[in-house]
């Protein structure tokens, strides 16, 4: 399956939700912010939402900012 | 105490943690500064960095409250979903709302400014929109809701200073009640100062800190500043006169009869 994170293409095997995309990435539970297809997605509901083929997932972290 | 979205505050200073030569002179900053309020942001990064992880460990050490912004957006959508994206993260309603209408100065998009403005105060956020100087969007961001305008003094990052101070006086006469705050364009304490001075809640500023030669000295300058301009507004200024007026009294001025003999000698 191909999805897209941060616009990459990424092949992914494994991960079936958006939680297990995070874990497979090595980003840190409580540290990332995502949007799903352009729309925002809670942090309660990674663990629920089911990757799609060609998702389209921007994932934030924490930066310095003025 | 400066109460800012029912929250209650000794600092008037806002401050930006991005910019300085290291997270190490940022820290010394941030103490110096005594600013109990600092915006950060969020970004793409690799999560073999852990640049964002520290950076986030570190900031909540600090116990202080987070104004998140939306820095580099461009659409109203985009803003709209990056602030639900910062709620999430940083766990706050606040967020300092951007919207950049032009590359070159930076300039917020009123029109798009005000449209998220409005999508976010409805989904409960507390609004800090950065705006410019226009008298009208800010009354249009008030009306929406906001109870806080935060207008520009010059483009960000360009330490210009004031660049239309009755502008700024005439918002702060139009909207007396409105929790009006300078953001941008901020390059001496002296700015800082006039702005508070002109009766101004705050001042958010990051540059004019970050890129200073010594950033700690430099914050605490401007905590100085901001105090000093706050103290002199509150102390109600005298009001200028065209003409000069001696200080010193009259009465019974030395030489007084010997200036008809001298009469270019005047009186200082």
């Amino acid at each position: 399956m191909q999805v897209l994170v941060n616009g990459k293409e990424l092949e992914i095997a494994q991960a079936k939700t958006v939680s297990d995309l995070l874990q497979e990435l090595g980003y840190a539970q409580g540290s990332v912010a995502v949007a799903k297809n352009g729309e925002f997605l809670a942090r309660k509901d990674y663990a629920s939402t089911v990757l799609e083929d060609k998702v389209d997932l921007e994932i934030l972290l924490p930066m310095q900012g003025g | 105490m400066f109460s800012l979205a029912n929250k209650s505050f000794k600092s008037r200073m806002l401050l930006g943690t991005a910019l300085y030569p290291s997270p190490e002179v940022m820290k010394q900053s941030l103490t110096e500064s005594g600013a109990e309020v600092i915006t950060v942001s969020l970004r793409r990064q690799s999560p073999n960095s852990k640049g964002g992880q520290q950076f986030w460990e570190y900031i909540k050490s600090l116990n202080l409250t987070l104004l998140p912004n939306t820095a580099g957006c461009r659409t109203a959508k985009e803003a709209v979903v990056t602030a639900q994206m910062a709620r999430d993260l940083f766990e706050t309603n606040w967020i300092k709302l951007e919207v950049i209408g032009d590359d070159y100065t930076l300039q917020p998009d009123p029109f798009q400014l005000l449209e998220a403005a409005r999508e976010l105060l409805n989904d409960g956020f507390e609004v800090f929109p950065y705006s410019t100087d226009d008298l009208i969007l800010a009354q249009r961001l008030v009306e929406a809701g906001c109870k806080i305008v935060m207008p520009w003094a010059a483009p960000i990052g360009s330490g210009q200073g004031l660049t239309d101070p009755r502008a700024l006086e005439t918002l702060r006469a139009r909207l007396p009640e409105t929790t009006l705050i300078v953001d941008a364009g901020v390059g001496k304490p002296s700015h800082a100062a006039r702005v508070m001075e002109m009766g101004f809640d705050g001042v958010l500023l990051n540059s004019a800190v970050a890129l200073a030669t010594h950033p700690p000295e430099m914050a605490k300058a401007f905590a100085l500043a901001i105090e000093a301009g706050r103290m002199g507004y509150e102390a109600g200024l005298m009001q200028e006169r065209d003409l000069a007026k001696p200080s010193t009294p009259e009465l019974g001025t030395p030489f007084w009869h010997r200036r008809e003999q001298t009469p270019e000698v005047g009186v200082d």
